[in-house]
């Protein structure tokens, strides 16, 4: 039993982490590779904040989201400055440097990382049943898909798929690519961060090799499989592919094998789909009338596109 | 203690295999725009399996080289002609997810990451392979070089005159030229835009093995230098200039340069990081590269 | 007219592009009301006129007045908010979008495209919102798309996509309108929808401004023709007065013939 609850925090987790990236590449149509660095920034900026300055772990994960949301700004002004191939190397990059840092400096944590995160709690109560983090994830889950679906419905989501499309027809409309672009990088960065403190809050001690590169081809394959620019999509996506390992663990599978097959998994699916499904699951539905995926999809990263036109 | 130059000199080592991997990429990346992040995972592929060959018997050496070529060849045009030649034709039709050719070829990439795992283990052998029959390395006064390493620069050097020959002089590298220019243009003359992508699938590929070959004799064999390769590939290319081959053979040499003389001011798991802020600082600043053409379009 | 009743104005404007001078110190004033045509042969620098005004590229030298300010250097966003339209040769539509949502995101100063607004505020922005939508559909319907509306523009057909274009444009209720060959690729029904949409324009007493090629519909519809060439502006003038210029057609047409 306490299996099936691990695995549904987990879904929880990720269902943020998706949800939240869909609202970057799936309506904004920016190609980012960096979404688990800010997983990471949320995790570690709560945990940091918890076990340094000791501030109660409700207000340590709103700095740990408020310092995600932050670094989400630092990636849209790149993002603002160029697109396609040199944005995905770029927050590739950057993926790459957090990652470095949290491992190599001490006062981030370094190679021991930041153990002893309390769990969440208010004035005195705290979480420490399975149970209670499987409820309050869900809602955080549930709360994290309606703002985000709330966003992607409203004149704002509109403009940003505008962005997506047809990123100088939408400067032409008035639509401020700064600006836009932007929100959505630190409301999507806050988001991850957002799942970052749940992680934080859950598993207690955390390590910087928890957030490599392999968390963004997860991100990215729930993201591509269940369906960019959907919401939905990523939800469901998210479930899968947390859900179908889980129950692989039971095969009797060396644990050596089983970490680098899972990877393998991933990858063949966002291969697969990618190539011959983009649209994802959720697209094989015709549930939307039309907040659906986007027909056009992202961009294909071509590197002579530098979405400033007026450039250097 | 490191000292400067011999920090120099190991640079232009190690960029020497930089720009080795960043002319094979920046063949691909010129002439057919695609994202070929899979040639990090393709060169690992190489690097491991020659070096399996080679390990087991000592004269299966002469064996193991074609094998690596012939792994190579057949993994790089493959993937075009399987994977990447499809994506771009469904994506010409529908427009629908145009993220597709990269987005797949990064998935490629951890699978051959991931496969080599299965393989060969994790742990990175550091114990080089040999060149078989001579000594590993000699020393010029205070200095210490590899044999390989002198190889790696000498082989860089003749790999890059090797491939401008190429383009300036054969059919082929013309027929690239067209299509680097105007893939319409050249369609119009007859040029077989596919026969001229796969080919230049082949010859990126190609030119991946002599580097694996002597990174695995110098560096030992890593199951994470595709990814960290593939990388350095990307910010060459960047660097040099789109478009530039040897603007990229060049940006390889000075990350090459820069990572070894990082080394000299900050600890050695910065290394590669500065290679990673070089590149943000030249998107931000100068995207166009040290070489490259302004990449300006008149009139939008 | 002086620059200082002009709606719209450029001065001394030149850029250049890889030591070509795509425009070259082309100075004029645009007056509210009427169509004005901008014409001359490939690579005059029309469209890069139509660039450098709206701030899509940087000019080298030279400045852009819209209602007496200055709005040299101002960002494509900037100045579509301040009241200029622009639409493109290619179209440039949102495919993967409705026909509604295409207009609906056409419209300026929308509140709810702020996220502030969207969660503190969600009664004003759905007001706005549905106030917006039946504008939007009087647009569809003045263009005839009516029926197309929850249609993804980008299985539309091009004569369609173009009339989405002009519905995009109307909605952004500008006081100037900078159309980029919008007769292109249109069969005579079509063209004559175009010149019936931008004469209704000119009666409503917008200000319109076409690059065009199709020399039928320019003297059809325009009070006032300029002719670029190489980069500069070389004539400015009534239609009778450019069409009767020999030399002009010597220029646009090359040696010798009509």
């Amino acid at each position: 039993m306490d299996f099936v609850l691990n695995t549904l925090i987990d879904c929880a987790i990720y269902a943020v982490l998706a949800v939240s990236f869909d609202l970057v590449i799936g309506y904004s149509g920016q190609f980012s590779v960096a979404h688990a660095a800010f997983f990471a920034i949320g995790a570690y900026g709560t945990g940091l904040v918890a076990t340094d300055f000791h501030i109660q772990i409700i207000l340590a994960a709103i700095a740990g989201v408020a310092i995600a949301a932050g670094f989400g700004v630092l990636i849209a002004l790149i993002a603002i400055r160029v697109g396609g191939v040199y944005l995905v190397v770029a927050s590739l990059s950057f993926q790459m440097v957090v990652v470095a840092l949290l491992l190599n400096v001490s006062w981030l944590g370094g190679s021991l990382g930041v153990g002893g995160i309390p769990p969440p709690g208010i004035f005195g109560l705290e979480i420490t049943s399975p149970l209670g983090y499987v409820i309050l994830f869900v809602i955080l889950a549930g709360l994290t898909t309606a703002v985000v679906w709330w966003l992607a419905r409203s004149p704002f989501g509109r403009a940003l798929k505008t962005i997506r499309e047809n990123p100088v027809a939408a400067e032409a409309l008035g639509k401020r690519q700064t600006y836009l672009k932007g929100w959505a990088f630190s409301i999507a960065g806050g988001l991850a961060g957002l799942a970052g403190a749940m992680y934080a809050t859950y598993i207690t001690y955390i390590s910087s090799d928890s957030f490599g590169n392999n968390v963004n081809i997860l991100i990215m394959a729930m993201v591509i499989v269940g369906g960019a620019g959907t919401i939905f999509g990523p939800l469901l996506g998210a479930v899968l592919l947390v859900a179908a390992p889980a129950a692989i663990t039971f095969a009797p599978i060396p644990a050596s094998v089983l970490g680098p097959l899972e990877q393998i998994a991933y990858a063949l699916m966002l291969v697969i789909f990618v190539g011959l499904r983009p649209t994802g699951i959720y697209g094989l539905f015709p549930f939307s009338k039309s907040g659906g995926p986007p027909t056009t999809g992202v961009g294909q990263p071509k590197a002579d596109v530098v979405t400033s036109e007026v450039s250097s | 203690m490191v000292t400067f130059f011999q920090a120099v000199f190991n640079g232009i080592i190690l960029g020497a295999m930089y720009a080795m991997v960043a002319i094979g990429f920046s063949v691909i990346f010129t002439t057919t725009k695609t994202f070929h992040f899979a040639h990090g995972g393709i060169y690992v592929a190489v690097m491991f399996t020659i070096a399996h060959f080679a390990h087991s018997t000592v004269s299966l050496w002469l064996l193991a080289v074609p094998i690596g070529f012939a792994l190579a060849i057949v993994l790089g045009a493959g993937i075009e002609v399987g994977i990447y030649k499809p994506m771009r034709r469904r994506m010409a039709r529908h427009t629908s997810a145009t993220y597709g050719i990269f987005v797949a070829s990064l998935g490629l990439l951890i699978i051959f990451d991931n496969l080599i795992i299965i393989f060969f283990g994790t742990t990175a052998q550091s114990q080089p392979v040999t060149l078989y029959g001579l000594p590993v390395s000699f020393s010029l006064g205070s200095f210490y070089f590899q044999w390989a390493g002198v190889f790696q620069v000498a082989t860089a050097a003749i790999m890059l005159g090797v491939v401008a020959l190429i383009i300036s002089s054969t059919q082929f590298g013309r027929s690239m030229r067209a299509v680097v220019s105007s893939v319409d243009m050249a369609t119009l003359v007859g040029a077989k835009v596919n026969r001229i992508y796969t080919w230049a699938f082949v010859l990126g590929s190609a030119l991946l093995v002599p580097a694996a070959l002597l990174n695995s004799v110098t560096s030992g064999l890593d199951p994470s230098a595709g990814d960290n390769i593939i990388l350095i590939c990307v910010i060459a290319g960047i660097v040099g200039g789109e478009g530039s081959i040897v603007g990229a053979a060049l940006g390889g040499l000075l990350l090459g340069l820069i990572q070894s003389m990082s080394l000299l001011v900050v600890p050695s798991q910065w290394g590669s990081s500065a290679a990673y802020i070089v590149l943000i600082g030249f998107i931000l600043f100068r995207p166009q590269g040290l070489f490259g053409q302004k990449l300006w379009e008149a009139g939008v | 007219m002086t620059s200082a009743e002009a709606l719209l104005g450029v001065e001394d404007l030149s850029v250049s592009f890889g030591g070509v001078r795509a425009v070259n110190g082309v100075s004029f004033d645009i007056s509210a009301g009427g169509a004005t045509s901008i014409i001359g042969p490939n690579g005059a620098g029309k469209t890069t006129m139509f660039n450098l005004i709206t701030g899509a590229i940087r000019r080298d030298s030279g400045r852009v007045r819209f209602k007496g300010a200055d709005i040299t250097g101002a960002s494509p966003a900037k100045v579509a908010s301040l009241g200029i339209a622009r639409t493109f040769q290619d179209l440039r539509i949102f495919s993967g979008m409705t026909v509604l949502e295409n207009v609906m995101a056409s419209f300026q100063h929308q509140l709810g495209e702020s996220p502030w607004a969207v969660f503190l505020v969600p009664g004003r922005v759905r007001h706005q919102e549905r106030d917006l939508r039946g504008q939007a559909m009087e647009i569809i319907k003045r263009v005839d798309l009516k029926g197309r509306e929850h249609v993804a523009a980008g299985s539309l057909s091009y004569a369609e996509q173009k009339l989405v274009v002009i519905a995009r444009a109307i909605a952004m209720k500008a006081s100037v309108w900078l159309l980029d060959e919008p007769s292109s690729g249109l069969d005579t029904r079509g063209v004559a929808e175009v010149m019936g949409t931008i004469r209704n324009l000119c009666a409503d007493g917008q200000t319109v401004v076409i690059v065009e090629h199709n020399l039928s519909v320019v003297r059809e519809i325009s009070n006032r023709i300029l002719f670029l060439a190489e980069g500069r502006l070389i004539a400015d003038g009534t239609p009778d007065e450019i069409f009767n210029d020999t030399a002009l057609r010597t220029v646009y047409f090359g040696k010798g013939n009509r």
